[in-house]
């Protein structure tokens, strides 16, 4: 049981991911315009996997908060 | 709502069109980079019909570029409409607009509203790619216009069954006509490809009936290819046999990747390009802008908010594009880190290079889906707010940041003025208008008569394979292309040879080599490219490259023995029909040619004769014809050495220094000169005599490569004419050294350029070795004569001879000795008349001892006694010294050890009591010039007179004074301040009296401190009287401290034809360029020369001592007849290599019986027909790159199919023999026709049938 809820949790988490890549996305922005382009990078890195974490597990919200 | 989406479409198109013409600067046109300025697509078009176009490239190949023929569609009626800058303009907006349109209404087709497909249309349209796209790129701008229309055809037939007949018609037709011009980037095919088969995946997700879509999608394809296999087939098997200059592996393009990261990957600008100044330069101000920068992360970032608030249907069309673009993204992505290794590994299979050598199709893919569920999203969002403020504030918010975006292309800022570049150098402007010379030297070539080819020169010298032209353009050189109709062969030209990308090895081979002797033998360079069938060669001087980078216009004049025909800056020499396209040859060679490259076998047959060669291995077995001559190459590491039935032996060599061996026959052996030069053996090939050989003779700077030209023995006369071609840039002496075999007595005589040498008598049965001393090479080439006259014996023929073993083979010849003209230990001695025996005080020195030359003038032959000194010990040594030939020392001393069977050391040698008389070496002029072509400067004093007072130096603004100094010299100091512009002419004049001026008298003049960077100094001389010396020779330096020196000798002989002049009132004119500060000196003087015929003796006689520059002199004996002889074909750049050893030419010049020009052939771009004559045997020689899909048929009497065999391993020939009608056609440009008939008829089905 404990198992099942963590999972849920977890896909419940996972359905952040597009609002997690922007917020990175927006931040890696910030970054290279204040001149850091390595952090820049680092985080459009970062943003680039969270997205592709977001293409895989998004769902249709009815579908994620059917319990 | 219709009315909203004709508005939104009206509204956008109109705003597209005011954004080109914004782009639009009259009589210019936007050309920078790979794109080149087409101005005339009449003659591309030209150039590009057919699979195999003669035109294509120089030696011709398959090459995808033909299938851009559709766009003509659209480009030649713009540009005839137009013209040129609008017609360009026209359509860029065409492919802008189509793009912004398939967008659109693919966006629609998926239930999105008017506005949100306008912006979806906008994205797509407008962002930070396609920058880099519309305007620049022709192919991917087809593309982007492309790939929409296909995604909504596609869409269209799987949500809307019933259009599914209308859309595989348009989808064939596309096939057919629009996706070929892409074909000329094959990356750009295979990525529409895999983009279809992805849109169509996606289709297939919505559609309702997918198995009925399905099959729909796999017949629809099957019909395309059959449509695409006019071009598809013919764009495969380019790849046949060819190699791809752009580089392919992942490793090698890793620099391209180094803005790549993922960042720049989501915005999609993640081109190396972006981060050069010298294409865009808008580049730093839009990444530094918060938001132009942040606004590029557009399309990701919509779709991502899409993630969040779409559902259903548009949910997983907005996973779908995130995710295509995420694969995409991380493609782009290369070699940059994170993960590097596993695009390394993925870009090794097989074709990936087709997906990542240059993404952009897929970007374009991206950037269409992103669009799409972009304008999902938008809708979504506008659903959720019920504020009508609110919603036209999304929307425009949107198309505000869309244009921010992409607003350097829409200001037009992508296309940038002149800039300055990251190397620091500064770059032309995007915008360029080709200069109305290059129109008329177009014209010039265009209007010719013939078919001949052109070379292009300079060669490429940039690292990269732009170029740039002093008219404004920076990018691939093809600018020629564009306006010369002829065959154009470039040199080093990087990626792009002709239209396409592929090279071929063997065309690749002879253009190298071409390139190579250009630099050490420039006259074999002209036979080879008389052979391949070049008959201009222009010189653009238009092309900016590094000062001395290469031969200057001046200097390739001199180099090509030609005076060009000048259009400005461009000059184009015309050096004689070419061999032609197609050629009938009744004699032809065949050979062993092991692993000759086509450049070697292109040298050999400028070395020797233009007769086609054929590898007798690629003879059929049952041929039955007869060669000219058979010859066998032989490995560089084994003896070259005439086998049985075997006429002539032959080594070729990659790259110098060649090493192999010869084999000496006993006649030879006797006459092969001993080196005495400081490297042991191997010893230098001009030591090795063999006949009918062309070989390199180098000494110091000096070069010369001796090339027989013809070669007849006819009724005991013998008759030998060759060139000497002087790489150097001074006048040289070199001794002419000739073994003649055992033999009736003969006479030998022997002229050079003009000049008659002493002959040399032969006597009865002796063998000798003949020695033309000093004879002057001049500058460039030079031709020469041997003549073997019988005056003994009478005319007694070979056969009576009585010496067994002779034949033409055994004569042999060399040059050696050679040493610069006008050595100084010797000139400062030269008096104007005889000077008694032991007055003469020769400083003979170590700098001497090569250049030293021992004759005797006195009637008879006279011994000489040569003792040298070795390790303290005194050796004496005799030496016949013939008359008025001459000996040379290290000879001499060689000799001697020889005899005495000694090897050590030579460190100095005494002349004890010779009669010497020094052929001392002539005064020459050439401390002024280096044209000492038997010129013998005569002191002023007792000629001319040069009127002190006289020399003026001025300018326009003002005159200087001068100033005299010691030499002749007039010397004026420029001061830049005051009155004098930035850069000024200098006119120095002269007022030349003399009494007894003759027509062979030159005037050398060389002006120094002039120029600057410009290269424009010339001379000109002007002469009172109406008389106009005429321009023998100029040429133009750059002196070390930067400016110019220019030389220049005229001629008095045109003037000599009017009148007899006396006073002659000169002026040369220079334009100095002043220094930002100081003062700048000029240096002017002018010389009379007079040209002597033959060498001027001068007897002395005394005791002399010679010491000789190092210890390290060791003299060899002969090698034993029949040893192998380690030889090296010179030791520098070297023109040698290819040696030649045994049967004399079978006959210079053109051996072709017919061929294009002749009556009852017919030549045109892929087929040629010929009325072969009765009794002719031989090879039909096709000069295009050696391909099976050549082939020839001969009818009458019946059909024969003659054998196909590679000629000069490059060129198609055919053995035919007897009467008929040769026909030769390539297979691939009758199956392009076949093809096009196919597609036709695949569509008329489809239109028959799209409703069924």
């Amino acid at each position: 049981m404990r198992f099942r809820a963590a999972v849920r949790t977890a896909r419940r988490a996972l359905q952040f991911a597009p609002h997690l890549a922007l917020l990175l996305l927006l931040l890696a922005i910030a970054f290279h315009t204040f001149g850091w382009s390595a952090l820049a990078d680092t985080f459009g890195d970062v943003t680039f996997f969270v997205l592709v974490i977001a293409v895989i597990f998004r769902r249709e919200p009815a579908t994620v908060e059917s319990p | 709502m219709r009315h909203n989406a004709s508005l939104a479409v009206g509204l956008s198109l109109g705003v597209l069109l005011l954004v080109c013409i914004h782009w639009w600067h009259p009589g210019q046109v936007i050309a920078q980079g790979d794109n080149p300025p087409l101005i005339t697509p009449g003659i591309w078009f030209l150039k590009a019909l057919g699979a195999w176009s003669v035109y294509n490239t120089y030696f011709g190949q398959v090459d995808g570029s033909f299938t851009f023929f559709p766009f003509m569609l659209l480009w030649w009626p713009a540009d005839q409409i137009l013209g040129a800058s609008l017609g360009q303009i026209a359509t860029h907006f065409v492919l802008i607009a189509a793009a912004w349109t398939g967008a659109y209404f693919l966006v629609r087709i998926f239930g999105a509203t008017a506005a949100a497909a306008a912006i979806g249309a906008w994205l797509y349209t407008i962002n930070p790619f396609t920058q880099l796209v519309f305007g620049n790129v022709l192919t991917l701008a087809v593309f982007f216009a492309l790939l929409p229309w296909m995604a909504t055809l596609l869409a269209g037939a799987a949500l809307f069954p019933a259009r599914r007949g209308t859309a595989r018609l348009w989808l064939t037709i596309f096939a057919f006509a629009a996706i070929p011009i892409l074909g000329v980037t094959p990356s750009l095919v295979f990525q529409i490809t895999a983009g279809a088969v992805m849109l169509a995946g996606l289709c297939w997700l919505l559609a309702a009936d997918r198995r009925i879509f399905l099959r729909w999608a796999l017949y629809t394809g099957g019909a395309m290819i059959l449509a695409a296999l006019w071009w598809a087939i013919p764009d495969v098997l380019s790849f046949v046999g060819a190699t791809i200059p752009h580089p392919t592996a992942l490793s090698d393009l890793t620099w391209t990747y180094a803005r790549a990261s993922l960042l720049n990957d989501l915005r999609f600008l993640y081109t190396w390009l972006w981060a050069l100044p010298e294409y865009y330069p808008v580049a730093p101000a839009y990444d530094a802008n918060l938001i132009s920068y942040a606004a590029g992360f557009l399309a990701i970032a919509i779709a991502t908010v899409g993630l969040i608030v779409l559902n259903g249907r548009s949910l997983l069309i907005c996973r779908f594009a995130l995710g295509v673009a995420l694969v995409v993204v991380f493609i782009t992505k290369g070699t940059h880190p994170p993960l590097a290794f596993v695009n390394t590994a993925l870009a090794a299979i097989p074709g990936a290079f087709l997906a990542y050598a240059d993404p952009a199709g897929g970007v374009a893919l991206a950037l269409l889906l992103l669009s799409i569920a972009a304008a999902l999203t938008i809708d979504a969002a506008v659903r959720m707010t019920t504020s009508l403020a609110w919603r036209y504030a999304l929307q425009a918010a949107t198309l505000a940041l869309i244009v921010v975006s992409g607003w350097p292309l829409i200001s037009g800022a992508v296309f940038h003025g002149p800039v300055v570049a990251s190397n620091g150098a500064l770059t032309p402007s995007v915008y360029v208008s080709v200069p109305t010379y290059w129109s008329q030297a177009a014209d010039y070539l265009n209007s010719a008569r013939g078919d001949d080819g052109v070379l292009m020169l300079p060669p490429h010298l940039s690292p990269g394979y732009d170029v740039e032209y002093g008219f404004g353009y920076y990018g691939v050189d093809a600018v020629a292309t564009n306006l010369i109709r002829r065959r154009l062969l470039y040199l080093d030209a990087g990626l792009i040879e002709g239209l396409g990308y592929l090279k071929h090895t063997e065309s690749q081979s002879v253009s190298d080599r071409i390139r190579t002797l250009l630099d050490t033998d420039p006259a074999l360079a002209q036979a080879i490219m008389h052979d391949i069938g070049i008959r201009y060669v222009l010189y653009r001087g238009d092309i900016v490259h590094q000062q001395n980078a290469w031969y200057s216009q001046a200097e390739m004049s001199v180099l090509l023995h030609r005076t060009p025909k000048q259009f400005g800056p461009l000059a184009i020499y015309d050096l004689g029909t070419g061999e032609d396209l197609f050629g009938l040859h009744a004699r032809w060679i065949a050979g062993s040619y092991g692993g000759a490259s086509a450049g070697d076998l292109a040298e050999l047959a400028a070395v020797e004769e233009p007769l086609p060669r054929v590898n007798a291995g690629d003879l059929p077995s049952d041929f039955s014809g007869h060669p000219a001559l058979v010859e066998q190459s032989g490995d560089a590491q084994h003896a070259l050495a005439l086998g049985k039935g075997v006429d002539r032996a032959i080594s070729f060599g990659s790259s110098p220094p060649v090493a192999g061996s010869v084999v000496i026959s006993a006649a030879s052996a006797r006459e092969l000169r001993v080196s005495a030069g400081a490297a042991p053996l191997p010893m230098i090939v001009t030591d090795v005599p063999t006949s009918s050989l062309r070989h390199g003779s180098r000494s110091g700077a000096a070069l010369l490569a001796a090339h027989v030209l013809s070669f007849s023995q006819n009724r005991g006369s013998l008759s030998v004419a060759g060139s000497l071609q002087n790489i150097g840039v001074r006048a040289v002496w070199a001794d002419f050294i000739v073994t003649v075999p055992a033999r009736p007595a003969r006479r030998y005589s022997l002229a050079a350029e003009g000049s008659l040498y002493r002959p040399v008598e032969q006597t009865n049965g002796q063998a000798l070795t003949l020695r033309f001393a000093s004879v002057l090479v001049a500058p460039g080439q030079v031709s020469f004569e041997l003549a073997g006259e019988p005056s003994k014996g009478g005319d007694v023929s070979d056969s009576q001879a009585g010496t067994a073993g002779f034949s033409s083979k055994l004569y042999s010849f060399y040059f050696t000795n050679v040493r610069a003209a006008g050595a100084p230990a010797i000139v400062g001695s030269v008096g104007d008349t005889f000077v008694d025996a032991g007055t003469l005080p020769l400083q003979y020195d170590a700098s001497d001892y090569p250049n030293m030359e021992v004759t005797t003038g006195h009637g008879s032959q006279v011994t000489a006694v040569v003792d040298f000194t070795s390790s303290g010990k005194t050796y004496s040594c005799p030496v016949l010294l013939q008359v008025d030939q001459g000996i040379d020392m290290d000879y001499a001393i060689a000799e001697c050890i020889r005899q005495n069977s000694l090897t050590l050391p030579v460190r100095s040698i005494k002349l004890v009591d010779v009669h010497i008389v020094a052929a001392v070496d002539q005064p020459v002029l050439s401390d002024l010039t280096s044209y000492g072509r038997l010129l013998v400067s005569v002191r002023p004093s007792a000629f001319t007179e040069i009127t002190t007072g006289s020399p003026v130096l001025s300018s326009t603004a003002r005159v200087y004074p001068l100033r005299e100094l010691a030499g002749g010299f007039t010397v004026a100091e420029i001061d830049p301040t005051g009155a004098v512009r930035h850069r000024a002419p200098v006119t120095i004049r002269w007022r030349l009296d003399h009494q007894a001026l003759q027509a062979t008298d030159v005037i050398a003049v060389r002006v120094d401190g002039c120029g600057g960077t410009q290269n424009t100094s010339s001379i000109s001389l002007t002469a009172a009287g109406g008389i106009k010396p005429q321009v023998y020779r100029q040429q133009l330096f750059a002196t070390p401290d930067g400016a110019e020196a220019v030389e220049a000798a005229f001629s008095l002989e045109q003037a000599f034809g009017r009148q007899e002049p006396r006073l002659l009132d000169l002026s040369a004119k220079c334009f100095v360029e002043f220094p930002t500060a100081g003062a700048r000196e000029v240096r002017a003087r002018l010389q009379l020369l007079r040209r002597w015929r033959a060498p001027v003796p001068v007897h002395a006689s005394g005791i002399r001592t010679l010491t000789l520059p190092t210890a390290g002199v060791v003299a060899r004996a002969l090698p034993n007849a029949g040893v192998p002889l380690p030889v090296q074909f010179g030791d520098l750049p070297s023109t040698a290599s290819v040696a030649v050893l045994g049967g004399p030419p079978v006959r210079a010049g053109s051996n072709a019986q017919m061929d294009c020009r002749s009556p009852g052939v017919r030549c045109s771009t892929g087929m040629v027909t010929a009325a072969v004559p009765a009794g002719f045997k031989g090879l039909a020689v096709f000069s295009q790159l050696y391909s099976p899909t050549w082939f020839a048929i001969k009818l009458g009497p019946g059909l024969s199919l003659p054998a196909h065999v590679r000629a000069d391993g490059w060129r198609n020939a055919w053995y035919v023999s007897g009467a008929g009608e040769l026909i030769i056609v390539n297979l691939l440009n009758l199956l392009v026709m076949a093809g096009v008939l196919l597609g036709l008829g695949v569509i008329a089905w489809q239109l028959k049938n799209r409703n069924a």
